[in-house]
């Protein structure tokens, strides 16, 4: 019984084996390499890009909701503001245990692991075998799987990030009414006139009139403080000016405040109309006092 | 008649009235409803498409690397990853079009002066400009055509022989955005 058992069982084994395709029949160590290395970077790097553009998309979401109740509603956006800024800090923020950090440390976790074995040569070669990661000009060159990696994640980002900023084109506007903006330089900015406002001297409490301020269509209207001639004298940082461009219910308010400087800085528009928006610069600090007022211009 | 069909017909007939009708004044539901509509289309599309193309490449590339590090035969292996890819073109422009008709039918609604203004709007007056739109039906167009791209960048940055696989699968064309 047991031999006539063997006598069928030995030439259908014979003829499957024959039959497997050679794939099937057992890649070399070096082939499993190349296609677990592949595979990683593949799926990790498309989980990673739709992980940001969700995570980012999502903050910007938030964001966007408080100033638009408060624009078109006229609700306080205060609370609204500092919510969403908490909720965008846990998800994109710069610390490690962001949702943002830990979707890119598992990209480079899992995908370096799986390519240590197959070698970053093998991966950079454009020869027959390889990958041809060295095909990429800004990326190609890269000494080690780590580097070569995040150089990749880095690109990542830049795509992803420009098609934050066409998909919410109030993004960078509102990242960087946060503390988040300096860390999504790639989310695409309107075009912006700047406006230092300074005083006539060091401490002499006296605005310069910054005069018609023409701002193309399309255009954002920044202003920031001069720190050499702002500072009023005397202890503490308490100066600060309100700028306030347009009137009644449409007119937009913001303050800046000391140390002066290119990064405490209040943004306006972008201005898409035609016309003429009157601004007012209110200016306190110790004993100075100033306004100044003039006219936003668009062309 | 399924019921697919039935909404698809909807979907379109509803697109094109809400086109040649929009609000005289958007409400701040109005205006968040159809970012929210463009940010879940765009992103329910272009991944997608990256799962589409991916999955197509990956086929081809695994048939490639088989015969350049093992030397086996790959006719009969590539046949059938390119039959494989060969529905992809019709099936990502599908879903393009599907989803950016859902999208048109949110943001339709809104004067297209709302969607461009930054200041109580969503601030599209630059992204119009650039893709030379005039209407909210351009304008989400124009949007999922440059999603579609970037998407098509990010397939090759992760898969640099992507515009190979492609080629050799014969659907390169309908994916011009795979590469640098």
């Amino acid at each position: 019984m047991k031999i006539r058992q063997i006598a069928w069982f030995l030439p259908l084994a014979l003829l499957a084996t024959s039959a497997v395709p050679p794939s099937v029949r057992g890649d070399s160590a070096t082939l499993t390499n190349a296609k677990a290395c592949r595979k990683a970077v593949d799926k990790q790097g498309r989980n990673y890009a739709k992980k940001r553009l969700k995570l980012l998309l999502g903050c910007v979401d938030k964001l966007l909701k408080c100033e638009v109740l408060l624009e078109v509603d006229g609700t306080n956006a205060n609370s609204c503001r500092s919510k969403a800024e908490d909720s965008c800090v846990k998800t994109i923020g710069p610390a490690s245990d962001s949702s943002l950090s830990k979707s890119g440390n598992i990209f480079a976790t899992i995908a370096g692991t799986a390519c240590l074995p197959f070698g970053t040569a093998a991966m950079e070669s454009n020869a027959a075998g390889g990958l041809w990661y060295g095909n990429d000009g800004t990326c190609g060159g890269s000494g080690d799987i780590p580097t070569l990696l995040a150089c990749l994640r880095g690109e990542i980002d830049v795509r992803v990030d420009t098609l934050v900023g066409e998909v919410k084109p109030r993004a960078s506007l509102l990242l960087d009414s946060t503390s988040l903006g300096v860390d999504f330089p790639n989310v695409p900015r309107p075009p912006t006139v700047t406006v230092v406002i300074s005083a006539t001297a060091p401490a002499s409490g006296v605005l310069v009139n910054p005069g018609t301020i023409n701002v193309p269509q399309g255009s954002a209207l920044k202003f920031t403080g001069d720190a050499t001639t702002l500072p009023c004298g005397g202890p503490g940082m308490s100066g600060r000016v309100t700028i306030t461009v347009g009137t009644g219910s449409t007119a937009q308010q913001r303050t800046i405040r000391e140390p002066w400087g290119p990064n405490e800085a209040a943004v306006f528009g972008p201005y898409i109309v035609s016309g003429d928006q009157p601004y007012t610069l209110d200016y306190k600090d110790m004993s100075c006092n100033d306004t100044t007022s003039g006219t936003v211009h668009t062309p | 008649m399924s019921k697919s069909i039935m909404m698809g017909a909807l979907a379109a007939l509803g697109a094109a009235l809400v086109v040649v009708h929009p609000a005289a004044g958007a409400t701040s539901a109005e205006l968040l409803k159809c970012q929210k509509s463009l940010e879940s289309g765009i992103r329910s599309f272009t991944g997608y498409e990256a799962t589409k193309v991916l999955g197509c490449t990956e086929k081809i590339v695994n048939c490639k690397l088989a015969n350049e590090i093992d030397a086996v035969d790959p006719t009969a292996c590539l046949a059938a990853a390119s039959t494989a890819c060969s529905g992809a073109p019709t099936q990502v422009s599908d879903a393009q079009t599907t989803r950016r008709d859902k999208v048109v039918l949110k943001c339709g609604l809104i004067p297209f002066m709302e969607l461009e203004q930054f200041v109580a709007g969503l601030g599209f007056f630059n992204v119009a400009s650039a893709c030379g739109a005039g209407d909210a039906t351009a304008l989400v167009t124009c949007i999922f055509a440059d999603s579609r791209c970037s998407t098509e960048h990010q397939v090759f940055i992760i898969d640099p022989r992507a515009q190979d696989s492609l080629t050799t699968a014969g659907v390169a064309g309908s994916f011009p955005c795979v590469g640098p």
